[in-house]
């Protein structure tokens, strides 16, 4: 067994199903191997490496598994950091394999030969190794893998073409040598119980309850809705947290920022207490104005946390957890004015919406094309919109229900995701929106 | 355009999925319009043609050519019938809406300044002109029409 044959093997023992890549003949080894392993995990070819690695992302994005890429040295490797910069902004697990020249080659000025150590540095700043004998498998591999995965990021592997041919030897049982073993457990952190009594006493204190969701709060949709009842709140959501929770529910304000809907401002703009859940929404302007709010962060990410606002109290952990620790410290909010307002200018921006909609243009309103799409998208449908002016109204018009999922480039605000390559593992209507009009960083 | 690339990669693999319908709806409006918008706002300059105007493209007639459905929108009409068609198609679907670069994309706190700055840059000699302002007017009356609550 060779080097590269190992590699597929380990990959398949993750449960990996799928690499998008693209070929070139720093990773022959690798393409060879696939060969021999009927392809699998299944190569899936785009045109062009930076389209893989928006495959990858959008894998990630959409399963909520890790997704791996593939590319040559030199050129290929360089066209995957614009996709892989997306998984790193957005805090989704990618992992990235790249050849590079042989061993015998490096240092010489050699045909194809890039520093990419030092040009991956940044981009898989958590975990970028080279391999240069076999027994550093599966060691580095796993690191890869379990890295990317725990901490959301990108992490990449450089394989030197001749390294890719060697005949594979696991680590002895010896001095410096590294076995591994498969596998990340489940875990889910929770708030030490001082800081939830903390966050609770700030919550109850208030009588304007706003909530603002992020990607990080899409597994506890429950629990969301439970502390919304509770505080009498209602719940702006950030742009990659669309889909956390449904537009449908009359106290969702829908989308914030730019992009964001009146509803959302207003709320933002009149509320006393502010609870946000899995979010980094970058722009402080559409929060409450210094001193106005008290302001409560749950995060599952300690290095994120505190982040963006002047938060009262920061707690760490998953927001499922927390969520659920939180609600049995929650006073019910008797008094719903403050609810019925949120909804009432809910209600009124889907009036807006509407009527935005139908004003003429010449020839076609794209509010109108959106907002058509809105009456006829399935509950399980899977939207990616690009960057762009399609972004607002994504933003603005589509409202999920039950399951509908969505994403774009929320950080990185690249052009390029709309058309992620589909994976074959799931099912439900893709829908992607492409503007010819795009490219900007306005995309929260 | 590498989105345009990507089709091929579509058709390539379509035939595998176990749903095949891929809907992809290109606003073709000619303009790289969220930029030249961020222009007429922050900065109150006339759209640079040499930057911002696009060509126009017939993607469906593309996607048409690769093996996947196509079709152009260009009535309002037509909007509502091609994205039930493209949502019930056996294949990728790429629709292209002939689309308004006029339609403003106000933000929520609609300030009277940006609005102003976008009237200015129109009269520096955008040339959108007159249809930016219709449009952003059209636009931004919405809220305020009776039945909205009023404010």
């Amino acid at each position: 067994m060779k080097v590269s044959d190992y590699v597929l093997e380990r990959l398949r023992d993750w449960e990996v199903e799928h690499v998008f890549a693209y070929p070139g003949d720093g990773i022959n080894g690798l393409l060879a191997a696939w060969g021999r392993a009927e392809d699998r995990p299944r190569f899936v070819q785009a045109r062009h490496e930076e389209m893989a690695a928006f495959a990858a992302v959008g894998y990630a994005k959409f399963s909520g598994r890790t997704g791996v890429c593939a590319a040559t040295s030199g050129p290929g490797a360089i066209h995957l950091l614009n996709g892989l910069y997306d998984a790193k902004l957005d805090h989704v697990p990618v992992v990235a394999i790249v050849g590079q020249t042989d061993r015998s080659a490096m240092g010489g000025s050699y045909q194809q030969e890039v520093d990419l150590l030092s040009l991956y540095k940044d981009v898989a700043s958590e975990f970028c190794e080279m391999v240069t004998v076999p027994a550093q498998l599966p060691n580095v591999l796993d690191r890869a893998m379990r890295i990317a995965t725990t901490r959301r990021t990108v992490t990449a592997l450089i394989i030197p073409a001749d390294v890719q041919e060697l005949d594979y030897e696991p680590p002895a049982h010896a001095f410096k040598q590294v076995p591994s073993s498969l596998g990340v457990p489940h875990y889910a952190p929770v708030p030490a119980e001082e800081d939830l009594a903390r966050a609770a006493a700030v919550l109850n204190a208030g009588e304007k309850v706003a909530m603002l969701i992020g990607q990080g709060a899409r597994g506890a949709r429950a629990e969301v809705e439970q502390v919304a009842d509770l505080l009498g709140a209602g719940v702006a959501k950030a742009l990659l947290g669309k889909d956390a929770l449904p537009d449908t529910l009359p106290y969702v304000t829908g989308s914030i920022g730019l992009l964001g809907t009146r509803a959302s401002y207003e709320m933002m703009r009149d509320c006393d207490t502010l609870l946000v859940v899995g979010s980094s929404f970058p722009y402080t302007q559409f929060l409450p104005e210094f001193g106005r709010a008290r302001a409560v962060q749950i995060d599952l990410d300690p290095s994120m946390v505190g982040l963006r606002y002047p938060f009262e109290v920061n707690l760490v952990g998953d927001a499922g957890e927390a969520l659920r620790r939180l609600v049995p410290l929650l006073e019910p909010k008797e008094d719903r004015t403050w609810r019925k307002t949120v909804e009432d200018n809910a209600a009124r921006w889907w009036e807006v919406m509407e009527r935005r909609a139908e004003v003429s243009a010449d020839p076609v309103n794209p509010e109108y094309v959106v907002h058509a799409l809105d009456a006829l998208l399935p509950d399980n449908a899977i939207v990616a919109a690009d960057s762009g002016s399609a972004a607002n109204w994504y933003a603005r018009h589509l409202r999920f229900r039950g399951g509908a999922r969505g994403s774009l480039s929320g950080t990185l605000a690249t052009m390029g995701p709309g058309r992620r390559t589909r994976s074959a593992r799931s099912s439900p209507t893709r829908t992607a929106r492409r503007s010819r009009s795009s490219a900007t960083a306005r995309c929260r | 355009m590498n989105g345009l690339a990507e089709l091929i990669t579509a058709a390539k693999y379509y035939r595998e999925w176990s749903d095949p319908r891929l809907v992809v709806a290109v606003l073709n409006n000619h303009d790289l319009n969220q930029v030249t918008w961020e222009m007429r706002a922050m900065q109150g300059a006339p759209q640079f043609e040499a930057s911002q105007s696009l060509p126009d493209v017939r993607y469906a007639d593309v996607a048409q050519l690769f093996g996947l459905y196509g079709a152009r929108v260009e009535r309002p009409e037509d909007v509502e019938v091609v994205w039930r068609q493209a949502l019930a198609a056996d294949r990728p679907f790429v629709i292209d809406f002939r689309t308004d670069p006029a339609v403003p994309p106000i933000p929520p706190h609609a300030s009277w300044d940006q609005i102003k700055a976008a009237a200015r840059s129109v009269l520096k000699g955008d040339s959108d002109r007159g249809a930016v302002v219709r449009q952003g007017v059209k636009a931004k009356i919405q809220e305020f029409l009776p039945g909205s609550g009023g404010k």
